[in-house]
């Protein structure tokens, strides 16, 4: 337990969370639904009697899910910039953000002061447990606007961390953020884009310097933004050697973050008293079962300022409840990609992430920039956009058909591969790269 | 106050009104007191300055009068990346503190990764300062509690982190942010361009006040407006403020003015130095904190010049901090008026470029 940061949450016997969770969860439908008027709107419409949920089981089966595209449509209907989820006042809220904007037009986000403190301790837990201590010097690659670095800076403090700030991980700054740690030779990255830990190493070689002797200085990172393959995650630590790589993922809404701690077991606890995480197939809506992949639906716990219900975070992942032998009683999973990114092509359902461990398996395409395309509802064939890396690609032509082999072996499908430049590939935001374009949602707009 | 006559208007406010309009006899008296506590200390503590005054045969010189300050040298940036360079340590010998009471060190991006950096080293007094300016700067805009403002920087610099918003609450630093003392809401942005669909996006959904940006960007906003066929109006701004590290753009002002049909300020950032400056909307110049910093405006060698004539912007840090500067030289040639404002604000302004 001495790594726990809070042992009496975070141990919590099982039932005893699930008792705290029920108490928790039934505040909040009444807080929302008399706060705030979408979730009023929503139960009203849709029948839901907030004070007659007596168990979990019930919260499942008589709570509906909404997504982003529900917010969307209630903020441009009625212009209001927190989709008529605000519960206080407006001078309640302490800092207001934006979403990404990954999947669309960006919703806003907001802290209360409470909400902070509330998120501050969650990342506190998680961090502490991946075994950040006071006094060590943090490199942060900043973005402004992100929720991230609100209980970020928040833990920074309670921590005790010494941060070196810098600009958020673009592309284009890995080469000054080589030599930023060249010169610093900081302990700690609590947030790099996942991008930004491939190409750390990279910028180092092409400056002359072995990246694990520049890079030994760390000793803990935390990547965040997209999922990590097990190859990806053997690659960053070759290149990191020493370095313990803890993974965080998970939207700013949910308050179920995934931040890895020092479990042996894959994936990372969520905190279940703060953030109450559940696993239901995308197109059925039922509950996953635990060894299935589904969608992560998300309900804060403790937020007064724009509390989440039963979001449907459109995140595809996988969920466990027993199996942590460090003490931890909270559930523990990880993130492989998002709902929008599956596509048929034969008989198979892919997403990003299954492409991604064969590119990884190659040298040339080790970096895995790639985007698959979905042109139709179901497809006969796989189609990729590539870049590979030019230092290793002698002939291009026998590493497509490499890939293409690797590909039928291991998905059973036919693909086409074209080979693009780096920056031809789509970003919906600069730090990631948009693994996945949906061509027929442009068509089925055009054709209204 | 009200502000240039533009169709909209802002009504400035004086946040410490003993201060701002302070009778300059007053001023004199409270620089030198304070100009000799901060030699006190960087004799004491910067291995860098205690250096240089003895190589200038300063050790144990205590100035009687602001006018001593041109004895010591201009410190320049090749200066300082010099310094950084010999001494193999990020601060270059000008940390002040100890180590542990640093907060948070800053990374400047460089134009390229050969371009030599100068970090800054912040602790609880350098952020207090930060903010104490800007919170003035702020009143001068009109803004009052509840009002949204959106405040763009680069993730690098401490203006959105640090200063306007404090990312991670009150009480995870030692003091408060603007929003803090203000009560406004700080909406903390990038200053990239690239970013400005995202500036414009939540301008549509929270009808901010204001905003801070740079040129680039607004103009970037404009095109996207201009490709929506809607107007840089459209979005409701009472003031825009232009935070540029060179007056260059001072020139554009009135253009902006134009398009955007609401009054538009200038602020002078200096990150190297920790220094700013703003215009009050009174059109006289950008008003720098004369109780905070001493500046002059200074020679190619350093020297003292006629502030009507102008010179290179040098700015002298009169508070304790992590790592003080004294006598910087920028690369800003500017010319400087110690007269009061129309505004009431009796400290220094940057009044265009010297010829």
């Amino acid at each position: 337990m001495q790594n726990m940061w809070n042992p009496a949450m975070q141990a919590m016997p099982e039932r005893e969370l699930r008792r705290l969770q029920l108490e928790r969860i039934q505040f909040q439908l009444q807080y929302a639904y008399h706060s705030s008027p979408f979730y009023r709107q929503l139960y009203d419409r849709l029948h839901v009697k907030v004070d007659r949920i007596r168990s979990l089981e019930e919260f499942s089966e008589k709570v509906p899910i909404f997504r982003k595209e529900d917010l969307r449509q209630y903020q441009q209907e009625t212009g209001d910039a927190f989709s008529g989820l605000r519960c206080v006042p407006f001078d309640r809220l302490a800092h207001i953000w934006s979403s990404s904007g990954t999947t669309g037009m960006p919703t806003m986000g907001a802290y209360t002061l409470n909400d902070m403190r509330v998120a501050t301790e969650y990342l506190c837990r998680s961090y502490w447990s991946a075994g950040y201590r006071p006094g060590m010097m943090a490199l942060t690659l900043n973005i402004n606007w992100h929720w991230v670095f609100v209980p970020l800076f928040g833990m920074y403090r309670r921590l005790k961390l010494k941060p070196v700030i810098f600009d958020f991980g673009a592309a284009s700054f890995a080469a000054r953020v080589a030599k930023w740690i060249r010169i610093f030779k900081p302990e700690v990255m609590p947030c790099v884009t996942t991008e930004m830990m491939s190409l750390i190493p990279e910028a180092l070689r092409l400056e002359g310097h072995e990246p694990e002797s520049v890079l030994s200085c760390f000793k803990i990172i935390t990547p965040m933004g997209e999922a990590i393959t097990p190859q990806n995650m053997e690659n960053a630590r070759r290149n990191w050697a020493g370095v313990n790589i803890k993974q965080g993922a998970g939207p700013g809404e949910s308050y179920a973050w995934l931040f890895e701690g020092e479990c042996d077991h894959p994936g990372a606890h969520v905190w279940t008293d703060i953030g109450f995480l559940e696993l239901i197939d995308p197109d059925t809506g039922q509950r996953c079962a635990p060894d299935e992949r589904g969608e992560m639906v998300a309900t804060n716990l403790l937020v007064d300022g724009l509390p989440y219900i039963r979001f449907g975070t459109e995140d595809l992942g996988w969920l466990q409840d027993e199996g942590c032998s460090a003490g931890y009683t909270h559930p523990f999973g990880g993130v492989v990609g998002r709902t929008g990114w599956r596509l048929k092509v034969g008989h198979e359902t892919l997403i990003p992430w299954d492409v991604e461990l064969i590119l990884q398996r190659h040298q040339e395409t080790a970096l895995a920039r790639f985007c698959m395309v979905k042109y139709a509802d179901q497809m006969n064939v796989l189609r990729l956009m590539v870049a590979y890396n030019e230092r290793y690609t002698r002939d291009p032509q026998e590493l497509r058909h490499r890939l293409q082999q690797d590909i039928r072996q291991s998905l059973g499908v036919e693909s086409e591969i074209e080979w693009v430049a780096e920056d031809k590939l789509p970003r919906p935001v600069p730090h990631k790269l948009a693994k996945f374009v949906d061509l027929t949602k442009e068509s089925k707009a055009h054709n209204g | 106050m009200l502000a240039y006559g533009a169709r909209r208007s802002v009504q400035g406010y004086v946040w410490q009104p003993a201060i701002e309009a302070i009778d300059r006899e007053a001023l004199a008296v409270l620089q030198l007191r304070k100009l000799q506590r901060q030699i006190q200390r960087v004799r004491a503590g910067s291995k860098f300055y205690a250096e240089k005054l003895v190589a200038f045969g300063l050790e144990s010189w205590q100035p009687t009068s602001l006018a001593e300050l041109d004895r010591l040298p201009v410190t320049t940036h090749a200066e300082l990346v010099r310094a950084f360079e010999a001494a193999g340590d990020p601060a270059g010998g000008r940390l002040l503190v100890d180590p542990e009471e640093v907060d948070t060190i800053l990374v400047p991006a460089s134009p390229s990764t050969d371009a030599p950096p100068v970090f800054g080293f912040l602790n609880s007094n350098d952020r207090a300062e930060q903010v104490e300016s800007l919170v003035r700067f702020f009143c001068m805009l009109g803004v009052h509690g509840a009002d949204v403002v959106q405040v763009l920087s680069w993730g690098h610099e401490p203006m959105v982190a640090l200063y306007a918003g404090g990312l991670g609450g009150t009480g995870a630093y030692a003091a408060p942010s603007v929003a803090d003392y203000l009560g406004v809401h700080v909406v903390g942005m990038e200053i990239a361009p690239g970013e400005a669909w995202r500036t414009v996006a939540t301008a549509r959904l929270l009808h901010p006040k204001g905003i801070f940006a740079n040129l680039e960007h607004l103009r970037a906003m404009q095109e996207i407006l201009a490709k929506e066929q809607r107007t840089p109006p459209s979005l409701g701004y009472d003031f825009v403020v232009i935070r540029e590290t060179s007056l260059t753009a001072l020139g554009e002002l009135a253009d902006l003015r134009r398009v955007w049909e609401t009054p538009v300020f200038f602020m002078l950032d200096c990150a190297g130095a920790l220094f700013t400056a703003m215009d009050c909307g009174a059109g006289r110049g950008l008003h720098v904190w004369e109780d905070l910093f001493y500046v002059e405006s200074t020679d190619e060698a350093g020297r003292r010049q006629n502030g009507a004539v102008g010179g290179y912007l040098t700015v002298t840090s009169l508070t304790p901090g992590a790592a003080r500067l004294l006598r910087y030289q920028t690369r800003l040639s500017v010319k400087l008026d110690f007269n009061a404002c129309p505004c009431g604000r009796t400290h220094a302004r940057i009044c265009g470029e010297a010829n």
